[in-house]
């Protein structure tokens, strides 16, 4: 595995680092052990089993306990890789068995959800789009259609990498076009010196890469996540719902960013002919698209529409819907059965630690509601915003927009919503705030790591070209952090709210 | 006076807090290695005076024409050395086109 790989590969690849494992172990037991439950865990058991007896109770309360102390553990784990993630994943399972806190017989089911077959669909898919190099065909487009004006190129490179990364993963979008941008950018530097439009460039593609992937369920983990915990709690959510809510996010940013990052990056050249020409000339000779990647294509374009019909056209015809991690299974089994790639391909190429990572989050969450620890926690947090008038409404969804920005920037996405997602969704409930709002508006958040240069997959993508410092991430994120959150709030605001007349109180 | 459970508080807050430092000081030290050997690898390129296909192809034409204008009879030696300038030009090729992106890799695509 290259050394690119490791960088990329969230924890996958690393072996134990037993001093933060250690450290885990010590929060385990300070938090599970080192004092009995809380006089206000009991009280949160007593509500929620009524017909128990105090001892059972107190059982209860000491679940509520470990399971919090578990969180904290999983906290540690995805903030420092201290084991394989997919052990992480397996260790949440573990930690409910070894306490008591789920039957032996219904363990495996905390792992079994639809998001988890959705998630092993979409990357099984987005596998075969790379392998027919679909992904560089975008990028032909691309250039193909941007003209030759630099902030013109700038908003086509936003598009560009922002609405396939709703559908395939950002590392692959990412990839594909830093050699595009690099090439732009050498070109002109031969006769102009030009380091802004090679920052700018660059950076496009990262800020690309994380306004596109809140725009569908498929723009990330994080997105699939969500889903699962929101089904959980009895709220269904369609593929063509989320696209509708996510859409608003992506082209708006999309506009916005390419006024604001060339004024950051202030180019040295306003055109591009040269380059762009030279650049034409090299991508011209890839020739026309094969009948094989046509028929690719075309299965995508099928699996899409089927994950936007799913619960009207197709709950029509079939009497049931397939749901998304049924419609994503139907495309990646196409690709096999058709000949199109083979399972060797699907070993080789889909990250299936990924999707062990996901299944257990959703077990984490899974286990959070039925021992009531989500309960507990989101009203202890609750205790503390209320005074400030956060506890309900838009003052809610502010903060669970500023908390999923924050957090995401200090671990990876999928983590922050796997950790705060049930607790959130607690919130949401118990204060009357329509928890798909609350839910989605998180999933969203949690895609704002703009400030670092580890922030994203595609950031150290852009990073390791050479071109940036980490500085200029920042400087970026000066402007576009706050005015992601405040692009955020306007769309549940006015767009989720007035428009699509989603309610704010269910 | 306070209490054991606060106590706890505050120590998993500092453990949490100094993970995400952590954490974050290692990614970054991973990236700005990463970052280094890419531009180191660069810098060799534009060092080693990297030739063109078509200068290749020029001096491999040129290397043939002399070996096989200078040794006329069809001796091993002759036909090793041709066999050697080949074996040149297709390395040199290779490498040439190592350095390029999928952009400038048609047959790869």
């Amino acid at each position: 595995m290259s050394n690119n790989d490791q960088q990329n590969s969230g924890g996958f690849a690393k072996t134990t680092d037993f001093k933060w494992l250690s450290v885990s172990i010590v929060i385990f037991v300070l938090l599970g052990f080192a004092t009995p439950p809380l006089q206000s865990m009991v009280q949160k058991a007593a509500e929620l089993f009524p017909n128990l007896s105090p001892e059972l109770i107190a059982l209860k309360a000491k679940h509520i306990q470990i399971t919090i102390a578990l969180l904290a553990t999983c906290v540690i784990f995805f903030a420092t890789e201290a084991i394989p993630m997919p052990a992480v994943a397996l260790l949440i399972g573990l930690v409910q068995l070894l306490f008591g806190i789920t039957e032996p017989s219904r363990i495996v089911s905390t792992y079994a959800h639809d998001a988890v077959w959705f998630i092993a669909g979409s990357l099984a898919i987005g596998a075969t789009l790379v392998k027919y190099k679909l992904d560089k065909r975008i990028g032909i487009i691309v250039i193909n259609l941007a003209g030759t004006n630099t902030r013109k190129i700038v908003f086509a490179i936003l598009l560009g990498t922002a609405i396939p990364t709703a559908f395939v993963g950002e590392h692959a979008i990412a990839s594909m076009f830093v050699p595009i941008a690099v090439a732009l950018y050498t070109i002109t530097n031969r006769t102009t010196s030009a380091p802004n439009l090679g920052r700018l460039l660059l950076m496009t593609i990262a800020v690309g890469c994380m306004v596109g992937g809140p725009m569908s369920p498929t723009g990330g983990a994080r997105n699939a996540i969500m889903i699962g915990f929101l089904s959980n709690i009895g709220v269904e959510v369609s593929f063509g719902q989320w696209l509708s809510m996510g859409v608003f996010y992506t082209v708006i940013m999309s506009g916005i960013m390419a006024l604001i990052l060339p004024m950051v990056f202030k180019p040295e050249v306003s055109d591009l002919g040269e380059a762009v020409t030279v650049l034409k000339q090299d991508l011209e000779k890839h020739g026309s698209m094969t009948k094989k990647q046509w028929l690719v294509t075309a299965i995508m374009t099928m699996v899409i529409f089927l994950w936007i019909t799913d619960k009207s056209i197709t709950k029509q015809v079939m009497g049931f819907s397939l749901g998304l991690g049924g419609v994503a299974m139907l495309g990646a089994v196409t690709y096999m059965i058709l000949g199109l790639t083979s399972w060797k391909d699907y070993e080789s190429n889909v990250s299936w630690g990924v999707i062990v990572l996901y299944a257990g989050a959703i077990s984490l969450g899974a286990v959070f509601k039925s021992t009531g620890a989500a309960s507990w926690l989101a009203g202890t947090i609750m205790s503390v915003t209320a005074p400030l008038g956060m506890d309900s409404g838009l003052p809610l969804i502010i903060l669970v927009i500023i908390i999923g920005a924050t957090l995401t920037n200090l671990m990876s996405a999928g983590a922050t919503v796997a950790v705060i997602g049930p607790v959130i969704l607690d919130m949401a409930s118990k204060s009357g705030t329509n928890p798909l709002i609350v839910g989605i508006i998180l999933a969203i958040s949690t895609s704002m790591a703009f400030w670092l240069v580890i922030g994203t997959p595609a950031s150290s993508i852009v990073y390791s070209s050479g071109k940036l410092e980490p500085g200029d991430f920042i400087r970026n994120a000066v402007i576009a952090w706050p005015i992601a959150i405040i692009v955020a709030i306007v769309m549940v605001a006015f767009y989720w709210i007035n428009i699509l007349n989603i309610p704010l109180q269910p | 006076m306070i209490s054991l459970n606060w106590i706890i508080g505050i120590l998993v807050a500092g453990f949490i807090s100094w993970a995400f430092y952590s954490n974050r000081k290692n990614k970054y030290s991973k990236a700005r290695e990463i970052k280094k050997e890419i531009t180191e690898e660069q810098e060799k390129w534009l060092e080693s005076n990297q030739l063109s296909y078509r200068q290749i192809q020029d001096r491999k034409f040129a290397l043939s024409k002399y070996v096989k204008e200078t040794i006329i009879d069809d001796s091993f030696d002759k036909k090793q050395l041709l066999e050697l300038i080949d074996d040149w030009a297709d390395l040199q090729v290779k490498s040439f086109e190592d350095r390029r992106s999928w952009v400038r890799k048609p047959k790869e695509n």
